[in-house]
């Protein structure tokens, strides 16, 4: 396995009484739109200012980049954009010295800087508006300018904390868009907290869960979302009796189930034991059911994530 | 050092982007050139023609006043604003940050100076009852900005120094203001104890002296100035 864009090991980080990290382990492959999930409070910002060195970690091995954050602080911001829970914005100054600000910053200059800054005003629809005071913007207007800062000098690996905060549908969509196009593109990296989990099943590679300072959960959101379970099947056709399914469990074939015998034709519920998936529908026609339904159920990630965080819905 | 100049530059575009606040810097900076420009010089114009210290007394003293209300904002205000951490996240080196910060707070109130000093000779020259035209001596000049400078760079040092321990910038720049009294009040009782004469040579190097404290300042704040300091808490 080549080198991580993120990789933290066994990384702690405590604040007076409160663990806020605790025996942390993460590994975000390069070129991937990562999900980073949890309830307020879980660690996710804290784990974003580890990444930035703004937090030394009190144990544990952090690499950005295959850097050290701790010793090569510089380099780590050097490389990544940003956009944090605030936008961080500057008020008094307009949209275009704020990019200006930040180009500076990152050593873009002369003829290029006028270049970038003009494709990113124009690429968040702030063009028109670039002699305005930020403090005029509306939050989603202010939030695609600071998405546009965070990619203005093209950053190997970006940090999102909530980027969609305060956007409308339509703007939310066409970020989430760019984000994926940004990972499938130009091989960036994008690591993304975000309490929208719509947004993360539609742009996310991969995630991980974060509960309480460390992973609970992680991996695609099918992985997720089976949580190491079999899988549960919806079933539906005549013929179709509690003896039936109980007799079924008896021999094996089902770990569990539950029957709605009232809806017609009758309905169950069902999950298969381990490697009996497959034979499922050909068994129950074995066994005299006039199958009309084989439906694989899948658990929304709103259920999934509540499920590993301990919340309920 | 480019890094300092962009950090300066950004303070300084923050200063004129204030204009449209009515309790804004600019406000602040127009009844400091009233007073110092036009109304101080307008009762003491036989000092300047004498070419006497006490001329400049205030402005040994509202330039560092002045240079509070930035140096204040420095990161209080970047914090109270929610847009330390954003500049913190960049490669910005801590140096650079401190010296853009301090640079601004000190141009600002040197700017301020210039304009106000210039409005002090017309003043002078319009109220004064004697012939000819007053042009003031090339002591009077360096005492003036060296004085300013002194104040500036006092003032800036411990109001940053502040800015990075407490929340709000107000409270920086209270307990600054507070300070900035202890310190001026104290070199003009030891003035008095010491029954000092109030010379130019005198007058300097007092001034040199509080150049070398508001130096001692600032390299009080870079030493302190870590990043990770201001997240220690959750």
């Amino acid at each position: 396995m080549g080198t991580a864009a993120i990789e933290l090991r066994d990384v702690s980080k405590r604040f007076a009484s409160i663990l806020s990290l605790d025996r942390l382990t993460l590994r975000v492959e390069p070129g991937t739109v990562f999900g980073y999930l949890g309830p307020n409070g879980a660690g996710k910002t804290t784990t974003l200012r580890v990444l930035l060195g703004l937090v030394r970690p009190d144990a544990g091995e952090v690499r950005v980049l295959g850097l050290d954050p701790r010793s090569e602080g510089k380099a780590v911001r050097a490389a990544l954009g940003v956009l944090l829970e605030n936008d961080g914005l500057y008020d008094r100054l307009t949209a275009a010295q704020n990019l200006e600000f930040y180009a500076r910053i990152r050593g873009i200059d002369g003829a290029e800087r006028a270049r970038r800054l003009e494709e990113m005003l124009r690429a968040c629809d702030l063009w028109d508006r670039r002699g305005d005071r930020v403090v005029t913007f509306s939050k989603g207007m202010r939030q695609k300018l600071a998405v546009a800062r965070a990619l203005l000098h093209r950053p190997r690996l970006v940090l999102l904390d909530e980027p969609f905060t305060g956007l409308d549908p339509v703007a939310a969509a066409e970020l989430r868009a760019n984000i994926v196009a940004l990972a499938r593109e130009h091989g960036i990296t994008v690591l993304l907290t975000t309490h929208d989990l719509a947004h993360v099943e539609r742009s996310c590679d991969r995630v991980a869960v974060l509960r309480a300072g460390a992973v609970v959960a992680s991996g695609t959101i099918e992985e997720l979302r089976a949580g190491g379970k079999d899988e549960e099947v919806g079933v539906g056709g005549a013929g179709l009796t509690e003896d039936l399914l109980a007799a079924m469990k008896a021999d094996g074939l089902l770990a569990s189930y539950a029957l709605d015998a009232a809806r017609s034709p009758p309905w169950a519920r069902v999950t298969c034991a381990h490697g009996q998936r497959p034979m499922l529908g050909a068994e129950l026609v074995r066994r005299g059911v006039a199958l009309e339904e084989l439906t694989t159920l899948r658990a929304s990630l709103e259920e999934t994530f509540l499920a590993l965080v301990g919340g309920s819905p | 050092m480019n890094e300092a100049l962009t950090v300066l530059r950004k303070e300084l575009w923050e200063i004129a982007g204030e204009r449209q606040s009515r309790r804004g810097g600019l406000v602040q900076a127009l009844v400091i050139v009233v007073v110092m420009g036009i109304l101080y010089p307008a009762s003491t114009g036989h000092f300047w023609r004498a070419n006497h210290p006490i001329a400049i007394v205030y402005f040994a003293f509202f330039p560092g006043m002045l240079a509070v209300t930035v140096a204040a904002d420095a990161f209080a205000g970047e914090r109270e604003r929610r847009t330390l951490e954003t500049l913190l996240a960049t490669p910005l080196g801590e140096w650079a940050i401190l010296a853009g910060k301090a640079a601004a707070a000190i141009v600002w109130a040197l700017s301020v100076t210039v304009v106000a000093f210039a409005c002090a000779l017309v003043t002078v020259n319009v109220t004064g009852r004697e012939p000819g035209l007053y042009l003031p001596s090339a002591v009077l000049v360096a005492g003036t900005f060296l004085g300013a400078l002194a104040s500036a760079l006092l003032l800036t040092g411990i109001a940053i120094l502040l800015s990075m321990r407490v929340a709000v910038a107000r409270s920086a720049q209270q307990m600054t203001a507070l300070l900035g009294l202890v310190v001026f009040g104290g070199v003009a009782a030891a003035w008095v104890a010491l029954g000092l004469p109030l010379t130019w040579p005198n007058v300097l190097g007092a001034e040199v002296v509080l150049c070398a404290l508001g130096v001692a300042a600032l390299a009080g704040a870079r030493a302190g100035f870590r990043r990770d300091r201001f997240f220690e808490t959750r």
